[in-house]
């Protein structure tokens, strides 16, 4: 499995969502993406690409296309 | 039935207010007769959820639902914390506020930290005074010696608590929020877990909180922490401009 659908099944399965909800995705802009499952959405990331965050970067992931640029900081390739 | 004629409110939102608490054994005519006494230009009743039968009627005497308030309570052991959580925590600083944080955090409340607050939801009220109470709140509290803290990462002020002992087993966390700039980042865990840390140097051994339904991630964050609920209230509200009911 690629690097985008590994990342986008991790919101998929997190949050139950569809590949059409996840472009304009951001953190609060559904019940379900809040502080809590942030946590753990950033923690099964960490473990689908095998890196660690810097806690500033978990700070600012703030939507699903952002994240992206993030995880590219880490070598992650979309 | 406690009514409370709450004068702080007269200084901080300038509206001669009463709170009402009912519970679970007072009469529909009580309460009715009680708001038909009192003369208010705010109302809140605070009403347990179990009295449908008050909560059926409330519409007929002009009360409007405003949330439900979860009072609860944290015991035991400091609660764990999974990795990325503990790497987060060990990543900030948590001590006694500084007076320069504390002008930090002042001017935030007064730009409007507080959204969820019902004055500040309420339109007759808004944020201008939900942010004038909230300062109202906070002096008031550190007063009657509350303690306010800091959470700050490296030098940036992240968030804050306020927390008062109240007896020699227990401490009541009265308030806490994070820095605009950090509200979206997922960090509100770390006010909950530093206020229990801290509540239990302090010696006690339960630690309660009191949050509202409007704050969503309130909720959810106490749940994960562990904290067990105490007790409801669904809150009501009633504006009166000429003192007549």
């Amino acid at each position: 499995m690629g690097s985008l659908e590994t990342y986008k099944n991790a919101f998929k399965k997190l949050f139950e969502l569809e590949d059409s909800s996840l472009d304009k995705l951001v953190y609060q802009g559904i019940p379900e993406w809040d502080s809590i499952s942030h946590m753990e959405l950033m923690t099964i990331l960490e473990k689908e690409f095998s890196i660690e965050m810097d806690i500033d970067d978990i700070i600012d992931f703030s939507s699903f296309e952002l994240g992206k640029s993030i995880l590219a900081k880490y070598g992650v390739q979309f | 039935m406690e009514i409370i004629e709450a004068v702080w409110e007269k200084r901080n939102i300038a509206l001669s207010t009463f709170e009402i608490e009912v519970s679970e054994n007072d009469s529909w005519d009580d309460l009715k007769e009680s708001i038909q006494n009192l003369r208010f230009d705010y109302l809140v009743v605070k009403i347990p959820p179990s009295r449908t039968d008050l909560i059926f009627k409330t519409s007929d005497v002009g009360l409007i639902f405003v949330e439900q308030v979860t009072k609860a309570h944290y015991s035991g052991e400091l609660p764990t914390l999974d990795s990325l959580q503990l790497r987060i925590v060990n990543s900030l600083s948590c001590k006694e506020m500084t007076q320069s944080n504390k002008k930090i955090l002042f001017q935030e409340i007064s730009n409007g930290l507080f959204k969820t607050d019902r004055v500040a939801l309420d339109p007759l009220l808004g944020i201008e005074k939900s942010s004038q109470r909230y300062l109202g709140w906070i002096s008031d509290e550190l007063k009657a010696g509350a303690l306010i803290y800091e959470v700050t990462k490296a030098d940036d002020l992240i968030g804050f608590f306020l927390i008062r002992q109240v007896n020699a087993n227990a401490s009541h966390a009265i308030l806490a929020g994070l820095l605009d700039k950090y509200q979206k980042s997922g960090l509100g865990f770390v006010l909950n877990f530093f206020e229990i840390e801290i509540s239990q140097k302090m010696g006690a051994s339960a630690v309660y909180s009191i949050f509202s339904s409007n704050n969503r991630g309130a909720l959810a964050i106490h749940m994960s922490m562990g904290y067990k609920v105490d007790r409801q209230h669904y809150v009501y509200v009633k504006h009166s401009s000429s003192g007549v009911n």
